[in-house]
């Protein structure tokens, strides 16, 4: 196992030690799209809080589990409005855990603060966990690359509009707000290749040298999950690492589990094919 | 003034006519995002199969509830797959809802397919099926909207990149939305306007008198919300319908639910925003060709 392989990251709210461990050794041996589950456990709102306000920790959290009542009869729910209005984070997946489900006060949560699911206490067992933490992850992952080539298409083409060269607008992106990398579990690193030269690249992959590695890898890799003779389209993946080739654009992630293929084409069309024809576009403006 | 109340529909797929017509009634005086919910009910994978088969049709069908055994023992799953992969829709709710406690079979559909949730017929309450019906129609709502703008988005971009202008590609996209849209339900009808001129409008905003009388309400007594980060940018909403202005691009939607404001806001940035500016930068290659 590489250090680079991709894991997903659950986050488990409960005041009671006993949940919190029952939790993480359910989840210990899951697998999803070939990534392991890493949990992360958190025994108050106040230390959940203080978790996910730190350089960016929530980004990588997909699926959170969170009790109810823990310092006060409602904490769970403060931290779902926090983790909504105040993180302004709506990809991760919150599950709430109850005593009481679908009473009355939360059913208008529900609506509230887009929480995900319930659990009832009273008949969580093993296979409950299992099947919701998975479904979770699989509703992440589909709108994972969605929401990214939206914040992408939006972000560059604004700055293009402002003038930005592509190379700056890419680079802008990068260090905005819009794209908190960390340098472990999901999508790690990427890399943007135009006309064979890198133009930017971060997380794992910040290194030049490690991209042409991967680089080279992946050009020696048999396993091409899709190919469209149009623009000369290219989609292979081997080992966490995931290259797109339209044109003359590579585009490369990192830290990418095995996705069902309706994900990779989606992030084709949504986000490659538009970026590369933005790049002929913004090139025709130039000179 | 010609409209309809937004809806959601519900897709109950059941061999056993018993839990189709308590789903109906459970479901009935529901509302969500102040919207209500139609139940349509399916007796067979087969009968699923043909009610879809116009292919646009399940993208207006918010959550589907199928039960596993019907003509065959997977049935169930089998239609899930022909969904997801054949219809290549990924935007409906799917849940697996079965009389069945085993436990391999939970673990195979939760493994093999993609689902959004296994549910057992024993434990079902109607809060229950309240809240799952609220937490799908929610994940749905965002899924539908984000699809939209990218294809927008994208659709702008290749045709610039092609030499096609933007008014042409807007109107052909309102050509296409009109052909797949029922004029009624959800998103039941667009309008766009760039530089004062009417690029086109469908479904329920196809007359021209239709959207003038749905422009003049917006603009009279609408609810107004300004973005926080686009300067001319605003959102107008009233009733079922929304409009979104940018510099000279206006667009209205019609069949709207009572969804977020973040929803629309993300709509107003991710989709008519950098498509005014597409069109911007369309109108410099122009001066430069």
């Amino acid at each position: 196992m590489s250090s680079n392989d991709p894991y997903f990251e659950v986050l488990v709210v409960d005041d009671e030690p006993d949940m919190l461990q029952i939790s993480k050794m359910v989840l210990k041996n899951l697998k999803i799209y070939g990534a392991k589950i890493k949990v992360i456990c958190c025994n108050s709102k106040q230390e959940a809080i203080d978790f996910l306000s730190t350089e960016n920790n929530n980004v990588n959290i997909c699926v959170a589990l969170i009790d109810v009542v823990m310092e006060t009869e409602n904490s769970g729910l403060e931290l779902c409005d926090y983790i909504r209005n105040d993180l302004k984070d709506h990809d991760m997946n919150l599950i709430i855990r109850t005593g009481q489900p679908g009473s009355s006060v939360e059913n208008t949560v529900v609506q509230q603060y887009e929480i995900d699911g319930y659990l009832n206490k009273a008949e969580l067992n093993k296979n409950k966990l299992f099947s919701t933490v998975h479904c979770c992850i699989k509703n992440y992952m589909s709108k994972l690359t969605p929401s990214f080539s939206q914040t992408f298409n939006t972000y560059v083409i604004a700055a293009v509009d402002q003038g930005l060269s592509i190379n700056e607008a890419v680079d802008s992106f990068m260090k905005g707000p819009g794209f908190p990398y960390r340098p472990q579990g999901l999508m790690s690193g990427m890399a943007i290749c135009l006309d064979g030269k890198c133009i930017n690249s971060s997380g794992t992959l910040a290194s030049e040298q490690e991209v042409q590695t991967i680089i080279k890898k992946l050009e020696d890799s048999t396993n091409i999950i899709f190919s469209e003779p149009v623009g000369n389209t290219i989609i292979t993946q081997q080992d966490g690492n995931l290259s797109y080739k339209f044109k003359n654009l590579l585009w490369i992630e990192q830290g990418v589990p095995e996705m069902p293929l309706a994900d990779y084409k989606s992030m084709l069309v949504n986000c490659i094919q538009p970026f590369a024809r933005l790049c002929e576009i913004e090139n025709k403006l130039r000179w | 003034m010609k409209s309809s109340k937004p809806y959601f529909e519900v897709l109950v797929v059941d061999d056993e006519p018993d839990v189709i017509d308590v789903t109906k009634v459970a479901l009935k005086n529901t509302s969500i995002y102040g919207s209500d919910i139609r139940v349509i009910p399916c007796r067979s994978k087969q009968s699923t199969l043909e009610l879809l088969s116009e292919k646009v049709k399940s993208f207006t069908i918010a959550i589907g509830l199928i039960d596993i055994r019907m003509e065959g023992e997977m049935s169930g799953l089998e239609l899930c797959n022909y969904i997801r992969y054949a219809l290549n829709n990924r935007a409906i709710n799917l849940y697996i809802r079965t009389g069945s406690e085993d436990a391999g079979l939970e673990e195979e559909a939760i493994k093999n397919y993609e689902i959004d949730g296994y549910l057992s017929l024993s434990q079902m309450t109607r809060d229950k099926l309240f809240s799952i019906i609220a937490c799908g129609i929610k994940n749905y709502c965002s899924k539908l909207l984000n699809k939209t703008s990218l294809e927008i988005v994208r659709l702008v971009i290749n045709s610039i990149n092609a030499n096609i202008s933007v008014k042409q590609a807007l109107s052909f996209y309102i050509q296409h939305f009109d052909s797949v849209h029922k004029s009624e339900g959800l998103m039941s009808g667009t309008a766009v306007f760039l530089d004062g001129e009417c690029i086109g409008g469908a479904g329920t905003l196809k007359s021209p008198d239709n959207i003038k009388s749905v422009q003049q309400s917006l603009e009279n007594s609408a609810e107004i919300t300004h973005s926080d980060t686009i300067p001319d940018a605003a959102i107008m909403r009233k009733d079922e319908n929304v409009m979104f202005k940018v510099g000279s691009l206006t667009w209205i939607e019609s069949g709207i639910p009572d969804v977020p404001e973040l929803l629309l806001k993300q709509v107003l940035e991710c989709r008519v925003v950098p498509v005014y500016q597409l069109y911007n930068l369309s109108k410099k290659l122009r001066r430069k060709q």
